[in-house]
């Protein structure tokens, strides 16, 4: 009998090491920018994008583990309305786009993984049609606009500096509020700009043991924490997001040492406002990722649904209203105005 | 299982040699080779037998974990002869199917499209570097079967598209097609031995239930006259339990006597509420 394990000669591929290129994006100088950034990549062109991103059959597991890049011309619906489970007000006109789809990080709980066939990323390299899009609509009246919904931009930036782009068609456009939110450190790459007033920087931020076990890729929680105090002192509106709280084992002593944790590096009251909020999916995508992988204890948590929101799985109410009402306790005792807490369920 | 397919015998005799094959019997219509762990089938030229042995090893193995296909193939004159080729896009020159593997190691190899023909191909065509007449077939055949990081094409480069005069003055036969096997068989097996360790070693267990726990439960939704429906539910709470660390086989173990529908449903709940903790 032939043992598999003695032949391992070839050794996996880094992330990246192919970019697949619509014909069309190779006329982008974005599309050049982001070459510059893999000169040893294997280069192939593709009619459209679809060809590679939407094959059927494909192991999001093992090909996310050797993620390719697909540079490809976006040509319509650049604006998406908001989906329920993306938090927003009532009254606010809130949009999201899509100038990347997937991420570079490997979080066990992000819905990309039964939303997507594919893990690899598609940059769209036609970023000026995507801010004649958002002028267009901008016409209507003000909005709210979230450019890093299904990717997380910031984390990006050394690749595709698009999160600049938005920031400098932001300045412009006093009545869009833009909000950019991540789990990077990557706040270096735009450090340089000065604050927008109408630009909100949001970091997702988990408690370290959290972050190294479901959140895999992304800046240590200690590197966030630097990150978001960076931008605060350097004048930015910034926004915490402690979503999603994830019921491991222990959750309330783990968040409320994490709670605690961050009222005392990061001045809270300094704060745009706190989101927190808990895990929840739409059922069929987690369906679907429950379908393609069993090593994560946190997908297969006894989920329950809300009779107002029917396709969308989430904790038990008891275990959602604990946990927001632990953080609203901790950060009120912090000194941060209740009003400044946004609890999602 | 691993499934290696090669049109020809001559294209298959060293892998036989390599991982020490025997044939099996049992099956006439194709030449099938196996082990413990690797199958090989002998499907002959064109793209219709491939898509036949493909679909037939597949229906009769319906455990195959990786499909390769092994062989020899035609390039234009920059890859030399004897080259070791992975096609990236393979495109079927007759209906202009297009299908792409995904690339999961480093390797060496030539690397460039392939193109799936019914006859042998003596001029080179826009965008094409290999020629072959099964690469489009394996890979449509075994993808209805197999994820895409699974199913893979490795081939030797045989002639610079004069096959026709290489195969009428004799250039080209059974003896040559050896030479090249024996001479890259370790890059071969190299490639396939480090995809399907790769791969392996992240399988996922996609049923999560083990043959012993299945065949419990189902014992149990027997005894206890569960519904479809009530079975379905609880085999989903099961999974779910199982990865949240519970012991299925302890959950649900139970004696109580089920005489009417209420007791049913009272039970259902109570197991329901066990699997959901």
């Amino acid at each position: 009998m032939i043992s598999l394990e003695k032949s391992k000669k070839h050794s996996r591929l880094n992330k990246f090491s192919y970019i697949y290129i619509e014909k069309e994006a190779l006329l982008y100088p974005l599309t050049a920018e982001i070459l510059t950034r893999f000169p040893k990549s294997k280069i192939i062109e593709i009619d459209r994008y679809q060809e590679i991103f939407n094959r059927s059959k494909q192991n999001w597991r093992e090909s996310k583990e050797v993620q390719k890049l697909i540079l490809a011309v976006k040509k319509d619906k650049f604006l998406h309305t908001k989906s329920d489970v993306i938090q927003g007000g009532a009254n606010d006109r809130f949009f999201y786009t899509t100038p990347i789809l997937n991420c570079t990080f490997d979080c066990d709980y992000c819905f990309l993984q039964g939303m997507y066939n594919s893990p690899h990323a598609v940059i769209f390299v036609n970023v000026e049609d995507f801010f004649l899009a958002a002028t267009a609509e901008l016409k209507n009246g003000p909005m709210i606009l979230s450019p890093s919904y299904e990717t997380d931009l910031l984390g990006f930036e050394g690749i595709a500096p698009i999160t600049r782009e938005w920031l400098g068609f932001a300045k412009e456009h006093p009545n869009l509020s833009l909000e950019i939110r991540t789990k990077s450190s990557a706040y270096r790459s735009i450090d340089d700009i000065k604050p927008i007033p109408n630009v909100i920087l949001a970091w997702t931020i988990s408690p370290d043991d959290i972050a190294k076990k479901y959140e895999k890729g992304t800046s240590s929680t200690k590197a966030r924490i630097e990150a978001l105090n960076a931008a605060l002192h350097d004048g930015w509106q910034v926004r915490l997001c402690i979503d999603p709280i994830l019921a491991v084992h222990n959750w309330e002593e783990v968040y409320a040492e994490f709670f605690k944790e961050l009222s005392s590096q990061i001045p809270l009251t300094k704060l745009y406002d706190i989101w927190v909020g808990t895990f929840r999916m739409n059922e069929s995508f987690l369906k679907k990722i429950q379908n393609s992988r069993s090593d994560s204890d946190i997908l297969y948590y006894p989920f329950t649904k809300d009779k107002r929101e029917p396709n969308v799985a989430m904790y038990p109410h008891e275990v959602r209203s604990k946990a927001i009402k632990l953080a609203h306790d901790i950060f009120l005792d912090s000194g941060v105005l209740k009003d400044k807490i946004v609890g999602w369920e | 299982m691993i499934l290696l397919h090669c049109a020809l015998h001559c294209e298959a005799k060293k892998l036989i040699e390599h991982y020490n094959l025997k044939l099996l019997r049992e099956i006439d219509r194709f030449n099938v080779f196996f082990s413990d762990t690797h199958l090989l089938v002998i499907g002959g030229i064109g793209t219709i037998n491939t898509a036949i042995a493909i679909s037939f090893i597949s229906a009769k193995f319906p455990k195959i974990s990786h499909y390769f296909n092994v062989g020899i193939c035609g390039a234009t004159p920059k890859t030399k002869i004897g080259e070791i080729v992975v096609p990236y896009k393979i495109i079927d020159l007759t209906s202009n199917k297009t299908f792409y593997p995904e690339p999961l190691i480093k390797h060496s190899y030539i690397e460039g499209v392939l193109g799936t023909a019914l006859r042998p191909v003596n001029e080179a065509q826009d965008g094409m570097d290999f020629y072959d007449m099964e690469g489009s077939a394996f890979f449509e055949a075994a993808l209805k079967f197999q994820d895409t990081s699974r199913v893979y094409s490795v081939k030797i480069v045989s002639d610079n598209l004069d096959i026709n005069e290489k195969i009428n003055s004799e250039k080209i036969d059974k003896a040559t097609v050896d030479t090249l096997f024996k001479t890259n068989l370790t890059k071969i097996t190299d490639f396939i031995d480090s995809i399907v360790s790769m791969t392996d070693a992240e399988s996922v267990d996609k049923n999560l239930l083990d043959d012993k726990e299945i065949s419990t439960l189902t014992d149990f939704f027997i005894d206890k006259r569960f519904t479809v429906t009530q079975r379905n539910l609880l085999i989903e709470k099961a999974k779910g339990f199982k990865v949240r660390g519970g012991d299925i086989l302890d959950a649900i173990k139970d004696n109580s006597l089920i005489i009417n529908k209420m007791d049913r449903n009272d039970l259902f709940r109570e197991v329901e509420k066990t699997l959901s903790t």
